[in-house]
């Protein structure tokens, strides 16, 4: 039930005919999972805490660099070599929403912890590696949880969300990534990413228009050009073919 | 003619969003492209081999036809035909 205060905060998103009152409970109701709390995450959670998603986990082990700052715009200098990046997402979070619940959990996620996502509904892939991302979508197809993948570099990004049963996983699309420690980023480039990340999420809750389901989305904010690929599943996909 | 879609460093080095292409496999669609856009491309595309017989696709590569990546089909063989679409793109894995 939305309370009076939900009713004025949300007000502006309630008055949309994707989402209204209904649209609005479920966003409440919502328990979602942002893993990575960096460039990506900092912008995707921003926006699904401002939209009052009802629960929020963050997932990252890291303590925030100075060279982090020119993208993770939600860790500030305070927090640099202080806080855990889940931590002080939580914390400057919880000053913009205090009518919901967040959740940091200030460990590496691996195969050994990964069920601390058991109850997240949506997954959200804010990551900066491949390999942590493989299990992440193991995860997700063997529990059967929508996960939506962003993943950027330099002025460039891709975005896609992965409907277990129904759309190709990670593995058939980027079956064999290699990871690097560093990569050039502008944090715009994040930032957009983030915020379309957490657009899926808010569709994917409210069943407003459509998500990238079976669809690559490319955006090259240089020449300022979009385009969305179908993708197809794999039929001998070691991690989707058999569920 | 098969239509290909170039992102990201591919479209710098050809400074091309798109183009058509007649081609029997994927190896060739490259090998024209070499001819096309010159050193730089290939570079991008190809790793320097010993034996510069034998092509080896640079991790560097990702490439989808209609949909599937090549990785899953015949790779540097994949066949293609008419309207088939092809993209190309650099991995990306940061966030």
């Amino acid at each position: 039930m939305l309370t009076d205060r939900d009713m004025e905060r949300y007000d502006r998103q309630i008055l949309l005919d994707h989402i209204g009152r209904k649209g609005q409970e479920k966003l409440k109701k919502a328990r979602v999972a942002i893993v990575g709390a960096g460039g990506l995450g900092t912008a995707a959670s921003l926006y699904l805490a401002a939209a009052g998603i009802g629960k929020m986990t963050i997932i990252d082990c890291q303590v925030p660099e100075l060279s982090n700052l020119n993208r993770q715009v939600l860790h500030w200098e305070e927090d640099v070599a202080m806080t855990n990046k889940a931590e002080s997402i939580k914390e400057k979070l919880s000053s913009l929403n205090s009518d919901i619940q967040i959740e940091a959990i200030t460990e590496k996620i691996t195969t050994e912890n990964i069920d601390v996502l058991k109850d997240a509904t949506i997954i959200v892939d804010c990551l900066d590696n491949f390999s942590t991302r493989y299990s992440l979508n193991e995860f997700c197809v063997k529990n059967q949880k929508p996960l939506v993948h962003a993943a950027v570099e330099g002025f460039y990004g891709q975005l896609t969300t992965i409907i277990p049963s129904k759309t190709p996983c990670l593995k058939c699309i980027f079956p064999k990534m290699t990871d690097k420690e560093i990569f050039p980023i502008i944090g715009v480039t994040t930032g957009l990413f983030g915020a379309l990340e957490a657009n899926e999420v808010i569709k994917l809750i409210t069943d407003a228009g459509e998500v990238l389901a079976g669809k690559l989305l490319f955006y090259d904010l240089l020449s300022n050009s979009f385009d969305i690929i179908e993708i197809k599943k794999n039929e001998k996909c070691e991690v989707c073919a058999n569920i | 003619m098969a239509k290909v879609k170039f992102f990201a460093t591919f479209r710098e080095v050809t400074q091309e969003k798109e183009t058509e292409v007649e081609a029997c496999s994927v190896e060739e669609l490259l090998h024209k492209f070499v001819d096309k856009y010159g050193k730089k491309f290939e570079k991008l595309v190809f790793e320097k081999d010993e034996i510069p017989t034998e092509l080896k696709l640079r991790d560097y590569v990702k490439i989808l036809v209609n949909g599937r990546n090549i990785e899953h089909l015949d790779k540097l063989k994949t066949r293609l035909k008419n309207d088939d679409i092809v993209a190309i793109f650099p991995p990306v894995g940061g966030g």
